[in-house]
């Protein structure tokens, strides 16, 4: 993996051909996949949406012993301080980057803001996450780093972040175990051989229901999820093979992984539902030596959760899911095993490692997919045109389905993972078309979008980009 | 602003601008940055000011250039372009206004050529420079409204016939209650207007439920603004020097009688309104505070009420509430931190005013905004109540003190009308405050190890039934 030498990883527009707007059926989009270059399509009309910023924020908040200096004007911090009140990340400074500091530079900044972290902290790491202005005025970070890091004998690592390099903010996580595999890792002359398989996840990863199944199916396993450590990533190099929870996520370290340590990186798709989870479950046991046990366990779990799942069915509803594409293939599979119509998938993006699972999903009933990093504009669009009974996705992007009459059922508050995950979804899903009444009496309120524009394609606005 | 802070709460320019722009009915917000910017203040800001959402045009259905690589080398404003002659056709409101974050601004982006194109085809739109490293959320209001005020023209609703200006005898402009920033906003907009009402005044808010649509078109008749903040300062001598109307400035919100009495007499003199009739309307509600405070009485001196408390936020929500809890409830300010960034002579002049009034008390004003250095401060202090934002629960749960979150950030509440200003709004603080006092009381122990809480409560223990 040449990149690792590289300032930064290759934007997954570039890597893997990632689309961020797309209109179509899962049949065509999986063809443009498997084509050498995929054709980049961009908006006319634009809606506010996460970056690559806010995602390694995200990220760097669940590294633990960590403290993450955010090199920036004040409000690239903003989401920050919502993850440290909501989520519990850890500590972190912010340079609040003035005018002249965007015109003159900041590095002394800088420097005096890793003195103050490593007095106040004591940490074990420290970040510096660039922004926008950082990466335009072009602050030698570099440099701060390397010499504060031979000052207090702690890695201080950059994460060149720059919010608009990649319109996938998943980049964020690519550029923050970058960061890891080049300044933390690399220098490591390989761990001692552990007979574990690497857990890794990302910075919404829930993990209570998968490591009770790995716990039950006798996985040992090297954790490299939720509150992530830097021993813990360190043990990963010598571990007998990595599973993801969300692969999608933390695809960079799992290649990095293989390519530089020879951890094999279990392919394997997110477990999620009956058959996701036993799929996985199953995968990992095989690297960890435990099948005979999985088995077992995973008889039992299907056992117990078949009787539950019998009370909460979707027979015959239809349904949009609208999540990232590891989560919304997993849940649209789950929606199946409940009964349901899957009539159209909403991804934030895709790229040509979805190329299988779009495969897979045409030749099933070949639903519509969008590919829609939030932009409700277009979700309202699509939502009236399609009219699904019931609309499964994240808060934020559910109160808007909600508002379009639709009824609507967000993940955020479950943990979607594993067996408990099948417990916790089957129920959401069944309360939120149970009772209505909120979508119903939303739609009452008109919309903040116009008439005309409802009345157009949904993908009015999505046009080819021109080299 | 400018140094190293831990925990910042101030957020930028860009955000503030942003907040204030959606929290004027049929106005919509055009970013003209990242596609984080906006992300940044919905989860960030909204989000963290008692779970505000998405509302009308909030969340992620702001419209936002979200500028690449691309626009970051060859510019922007085509890209700017597009996007404004399209969100005209989508996004339904009654005027426009670009923002523009740190990254076009370096760039150099004509944003002004773009908005004109966009008035030309005789859409009410106008662009306010944002830049987040230009300042803080509060310096965003400030340039969010003055920008919005020294464009009117393009932005008021027109017939073809330009009339003068009537002066509207009884109408005050209420500026300084920042949307969001100030996590109790629509209610203290409120409460503020109810007790307005009382003396015959009429109240432009401007923001929220509260503003109807006839409020933007009436701004400039009002005979008087009165400010609630520093930051409405520049508004204020905006529309004093511009439109020839008068202001009156508090460093702070009025909470209860006492204080909304002094906002009142100043009004209706500068309204010149009958005295008899404020002084009836504040006699009335003196009355009203008096039969409340008579009943929570005996919970006040049960549970103990008379405590050495800090408080912590920004000036306008911090210097009302310390006033109320100080006279007439009694309790004891030991520290005041004030988290806005304020020119040195408003610091000198808020500490100047406190001690004037307060000659006695001991009470510390600091000006911080380091959430570290707060929490240290806290911490060494000998206080037995908190009031501050989510920040600083921490430091109330090593103290093992009752906290009341009331400032920004505010994570663990649901806040859509409560307030704390005007008349009514001191009931609420009580409220809070009672339940604060009472929720700890079981966790305090006296010297001798009792528990103060009720014995009859029977939580966390096992209920005895008798002969067993």
């Amino acid at each position: 993996m040449n990149e690792i030498r590289q300032r930064l990883p290759r934007t997954r527009e570039k890597r893997r051909g990632a689309l961020t707007a797309y209109y179509g059926d899962c049949a065509a989009l999986a063809d443009e996949l498997e084509q050498e270059e995929p054709r980049q399509r961009i908006r006319t009309y634009s809606e506010t949406d996460a970056d690559e910023v806010t995602f390694a924020i995200r990220l760097l908040g669940r590294i633990r012993g960590s403290v993450t200096i955010i090199h920036s004007p004040p409000g690239c911090g903003a989401i920050k301080l919502e993850d440290e009140l909501k989520a519990g990340g850890s500590p972190w400074l912010i340079t609040n980057i003035e005018e002249n500091d965007s015109i003159l530079g900041a590095d002394d900044k800088l420097r005096e803001a890793v003195d103050l972290a490593y007095r106040t902290w004591r940490p074990e790491i420290i970040f510096i996450l660039t922004t926008p202005v950082v990466a335009i005025n072009n602050d030698d970070i570099l440099s701060a780093a390397t010499e504060k890091e031979d000052l207090y004998n702690i890695p201080v690592v950059p994460v060149f972040a720059a919010g608009f390099r990649s319109r996938t903010a998943v980049y964020g996580y690519d550029l923050v175990f970058h960061a890891l595999a080049k300044y933390v890792l690399k220098g490591d002359p390989g761990a001692s051989p552990i007979p574990a398989v690497n857990l890794i996840g990302a910075a919404e990863t829930r993990t209570g229901n998968i490591i009770k199944d790995l716990n039950g199916a006798g996985v040992s396993y090297n954790n490299v999820l939720g509150s992530i450590s830097i021993s813990a990533l360190q043990q990963s190099l010598g571990a007998s093979a990595s599973i993801a929870i969300d692969q999608d996520d933390a695809r960079f370290l799992l290649e990095w992984l293989e390519a530089a340590h020879g951890v094999v990186h279990l392919e394997e798709t997110a477990p999620i539902g009956l058959a996701g989870t036993e799929r996985w479950l199953l995968a990992a046991a095989g690297a960890g030596g435990s099948t005979g046990q999985a088995r077992a366990y995973i008889e039992e779990e299907k056992a117990a959760a078949a009787q539950a799942l019998e009370r909460q069915r979707l027979d015959g509803v239809s349904v949009i899911v609208d999540l990232p594409p590891e989560q919304a293939f997993g849940i649209a599979e789950f929606v199946e095993e409940l009964g349901g119509v899957v009539v159209a998938l909403s991804l934030t993006h895709a790229d040509i490692s979805h190329g299988p699972r779009l495969r897979e999903w045409a030749s099933r009933s070949n639903p519509q997919v969008y590919i829609q990093p939030g932009q409700p504009f277009e979700k309202t669009n699509a939502l009236g045109k399609l009219k699904p009974a019931l609309y499964i996705g994240k808060g934020e992007a559910a109160v808007w389905a909600a508002r379009a009459g639709i009824a609507a059922a967000a993940v955020d508050s479950v943990d979607l993972y594993g067996f408990g995950g099948v417990q916790e979804l089957a129920p959401l899903f069944a309360k939120a078309l149970r009772n209505s009444a909120l979508s119903r009496y939303l739609s009452a309120g008109g919309s903040s979008y116009r008439a005309g524009w409802l009345s157009k394609s949904a993908n009015w606005h999505i046009k080819q980009e021109v080299k | 602003m400018g140094t190293t802070t831990a925990g910042n709460r101030n957020s930028c320019l860009l955000h503030g601008a942003v907040q204030t722009i959606k929290s004027i009915e049929g106005a919509v917000p055009i970013i003209h940055s990242t596609s984080g910017c906006g992300v940044q203040q919905y989860a960030g800001v909204s989000s963290l000011s008692g779970n505000g959402g998405s509302g009308y045009t909030g969340g992620l259905g702001i419209p936002s250039t979200n500028f690449l690589e691309r626009q970051v080398v060859f510019g922007g404003s085509s890209r700017l372009r597009e996007q404004l002659k399209n969100t005209v056709k989508i996004k339904d409101g009654d005027f426009y206004v670009v923002l523009t974050g740190c990254t076009p601004e370096l760039v150099g982006d004509d944003v002004p050529a773009m908005t004109k194109e966009l008035q030309e085809q005789q859409y009410k739109a106008i662009h306010i420079s944002t830049p987040g490293f230009k300042g803080s959320v509060h310096n965003g209001y400030t340039a969010a409204l003055t920008g919005l005020l020294r464009q009117f023209d393009k932005i008021a609703r027109t017939d073809g016939e330009q009339r003068p200006i009537r002066k509207n005898d009884r109408l005050v402009n209420l500026l300084g209650i920042i949307p969001e920033q100030d996590v109790f906003w629509r209610g203290n907009l409120k409460g503020l207007k109810d007790s307005l009402k009382g003396i015959g005044a009429d109240a432009n808010v401007l923001f929220g439920p509260e503003a109807d649509v006839q409020e933007w078109t009436t701004i400039f008749n009002a005979a008087l603004n009165v400010s609630f903040s520093a930051h409405s300062l520049d508004v204020c001598e905006w529309l004093e020097s511009n439109a020839g109307i008068p202001y009156v400035h508090f460093d702070g919100y009025p909470v209860g009688a006492q204080q909304t009495g002094e906002l009142l007499r100043c009004v209706g003199k500068q309204l010149d309104l009958e005295q008899e009739k404020v002084e009836a309307w504040i006699a009335r509600k003196e009355n009203s505070e008096r039969y409340y405070i008579l009943q929570f009485l005996d919970a006040y001196y049960k549970y103990g009420f008379q405590k050495r408390f800090a408080l912590v936020g920004d000036s306008a929500a911090v210097l009302g509430p310390a006033r109320f809890l100080t006279d007439p409830l009694g309790l004891l300010p030991s520290l005041i931190v004030v988290t806005d960034d304020l020119p040195q002579q408003v610091r000198d002049s808020i500490v100047r005013q406190w001690k004037e009034w307060q000659p006695d008390s001991d009470a510390g004003i600091v000006f911080e905004s380091d959430a570290k250095i707060i929490e240290e401060l806290l911490i060494a202090e000998e206080i037995e109540l908190l009031l501050g934002s989510s920040i600083e629960r921490r430091a109330a749960e090593l103290k093992g003190i009752p906290f009341i979150p009331v400032s920004f950030p505010l994570a663990e509440r649901i806040v859509l009308t409560k307030g704390y200003a005007g008349f009514d709004g001191a009931f609420t603080l009580l409220e809070d405050v009672g339940d604060a006092i009472l929720g700890n009381a079981g966790s305090d122990r006296d010297g001798q190890g009792t528990n103060l809480k009720p014995a009859f409560s029977g939580v966390g223990g096992e209920i005895q039934f008798q002969g067993k």
